[in-house]
């Protein structure tokens, strides 16, 4: 009576541990092997005709990408880049996380529900958003300009200011979200406790709350760092060429000079430096942090 | 008084926060509704002209707009099937160690640069013969999902009451029996909202689409993009904002089975 998918289903029920087999295999096949790939073709010579000389091993990439003075600048600047609007993000975002724990029903709800309608938006529309408002005839500077807080209109769109605020606007949620599951869960007692022993509310934030919040800020921190660092919308809709990005680089070279092996190398580079910030990032955390505040991370 | 003046500031902080969030929205929303050909906010008079124009007299948006979806669907349909598959086996491993680490297995596609990724993916496809049509940008999309659909399913399974399937096991259930009886009721509604997800997520996803996707499989913010590179259209505003509706009528079965207080703290 036992057909042959009557057999499948008892053995998946039986043992479920064979159920992580299709996407751990898809993970290594696809994930894995494109990283691979990519290491791989950086290590690749460059050819006049087609995108890379197939077989072959160099160094060469590297090699004159540590040359390229440009390129250093530009790998500096995303640096630079990731760390002001992960520490901008951050600030608002723990605010903002911290103002939805501790209000309850429809506010909460409405605060919630506001970051979860900013998720659904494409990258591209959440950029696209901000050009009618920054613009030199744009909202911010007609309100700017007319409550006389500036005389001229500011240069916000194709400036640093601009790319900041589109960046700063994109991970928002991406710090919200985990620092609100953090919280939640939050004892609310220990800060009426620390309000009672005579503690302001800042200095009771900074004690209690703050500590409590590290692994979701964290986690939110290296998601938002990882992410503007190699930026690639944000600057070229919000920016000008000087607010390029790695991204920027790496995808004129797939694009535009055909150079896969140093876009490849360009973006293995970059991706090291990511890891390198926010490694250390983290073991400062694990060691001068609060307890069990890196738990949260892989 | 200075506690009450302190209350004030912070509150008016998080509403100026909130306005933050949303002000873009509008900007969208409005934009698409402005009369004339160009993207001021607030617009100055109100009209449905660049919808009509969308709906009627633009083959490629129409176009991307089918390829969204195929993708979209696919999307949901693989990531879900591979996440909710993990979720359920990786409680089967008799490690701790080892659970982390198909854990971490499945959920590292998510700190990693998406740029990176996306260009990887570009040249490991062409490369491996997947190509550039709608399976490519499906694997792609499904490598960015996975990881939600699995939190998503993980949290809803540790809340399943197993008892209810010891039970129906001693009352004669073959196994599958008891999965479907006992356990399938209790975790559907998360396995829903996670497919739903990962179909909203492939909906807006950019750069994967960006680099990976030939001419004929762009998706709406490929063209988005495309659109913005030569000039700020009005269109561009329309697609967005079908989009955010799209998104929000996937959403709401999303919130139904989960709330925004969860949902919010499972993401």
């Amino acid at each position: 009576m036992r057909t042959a998918l009557g057999r499948v289903q008892a053995r998946a029920v039986d043992r479920p541990v064979l159920l992580v087999v299709p996407v751990v295999a898809f993970e290594l096949v696809v994930f894995a092997g494109a990283l691979v790939y990519l290491l791989r073709l950086s290590l690749t010579r460059s050819a006049v005709s087609g995108a890379y000389a197939a077989g072959t091993w160099t160094l060469t990439n590297y090699g004159a990408l540590l040359a390229d003075g440009y390129l250093q600048g530009r790998l500096l600047y995303s640096l630079g880049l990731g760390v002001v609007v992960t520490a901008v993000t951050l600030v608002l975002g723990f605010v903002y996380a911290y103002a939805a724990a501790r209000a309850d029903g429809v506010r909460r709800t409405v605060l919630l529900g506001a970051v979860l309608v900013e998720l659904l938006l494409s990258i591209v529309i959440k950029v696209y958003a901000w050009v009618p408002l920054l613009a030199p005839e744009g909202t911010v500077n007609a309100v700017f300009v007319g409550l006389g807080v500036v005389d001229a209109p500011l240069r916000l769109l194709g400036s640093d200011v601009g790319v900041v605020v589109g960046l700063v606007y994109s991970m928002l949620p991406y710090v919200v979200l985990p620092t609100y599951a953090t919280l939640a869960t939050m004892d609310t007692t220990t800060v009426a406790a620390a309000r009672d022993l005579g503690a302001s509310r800042l200095q009771s934030v900074r004690a209690v709350v703050v500590p409590q919040a590290t692994p979701g800020l964290l986690a939110g921190g290296v998601t938002a760092f990882a992410w503007s660092t190699v930026a690639f919308a944000a600057p070229t809709i919000l920016g000008s060429p000087s607010q390029a990005t790695v991204a920027n680089e790496a995808a004129r070279f797939v694009d535009v000079t055909y150079d896969w092996p140093r876009a490849a190398a360009l973006s293995v580079e970059a991706v090291v430096a990511v890891v390198l910030v926010a490694g250390c990032a983290v073991a400062l955390v694990r060691r001068y942090g609060p307890r069990g505040a890196t738990e949260g991370l892989l | 008084m200075n506690r009450r003046l302190g209350t004030l500031a912070f509150r008016g902080v998080v509403a100026a926060l909130l306005g933050f969030v949303l002000l873009p929205v509008a900007v969208v929303v409005a934009t698409s509704l402005n009369a004339a050909p160009d993207v001021v906010f607030p617009p100055d008079r109100l009209s449905l002209r660049w919808y009509r124009a969308f709906l009627f007299e633009e083959p490629e948006w129409r176009h991307a707009f089918v390829n969204s979806v195929v993708v979209a669907t696919g999307t949901a349909v693989l990531a879900t099937l591979l996440g909710t598959a993990g979720a359920y086996g990786v409680r089967g491993l008799p490690d701790g160690r080892l659970r982390r680490a198909v854990t971490t297995v499945i959920v590292l596609p998510l700190p990693t640069p998406v740029v990176v990724l996306a260009l990887a993916l570009s040249v490991y496809f062409a490369r491996i013969g997947v190509g550039s049509g709608h399976v490519a940008v499906v694997l792609g999309h499904t490598l960015v999902t996975v990881p939600f659909v699995y939190v998503v399913v993980r949290a809803t399974l540790a809340r399943v009451d197993w008892q209810i399937r010891e039970a129906a096991l001693d009352l004669g259930a073959t196994r599958w029996q008891a999965f479907r009886e006992a356990v399938a009721p209790q975790i559907r509604a998360g396995v829903l909202a996670a497919g739903f997800v990962a179909a909203v997520l492939s909906l807006h996803e950019f750069l994967i689409a960006l680099f990976v996707a030939g001419v004929d499989a762009r998706t709406l913010p490929v063209l988005e993009w495309t659109a913005l590179r030569n000039f700020v259209d009005p269109t561009v505003s329309v697609v967005s904002t079908l989009l955010i509706l799209l998104a929000a009528v996937l959403s709401v079965p999303v919130v139904a089975a989960l709330g925004v207080e969860r949902l919010a703290r499972e993401l």
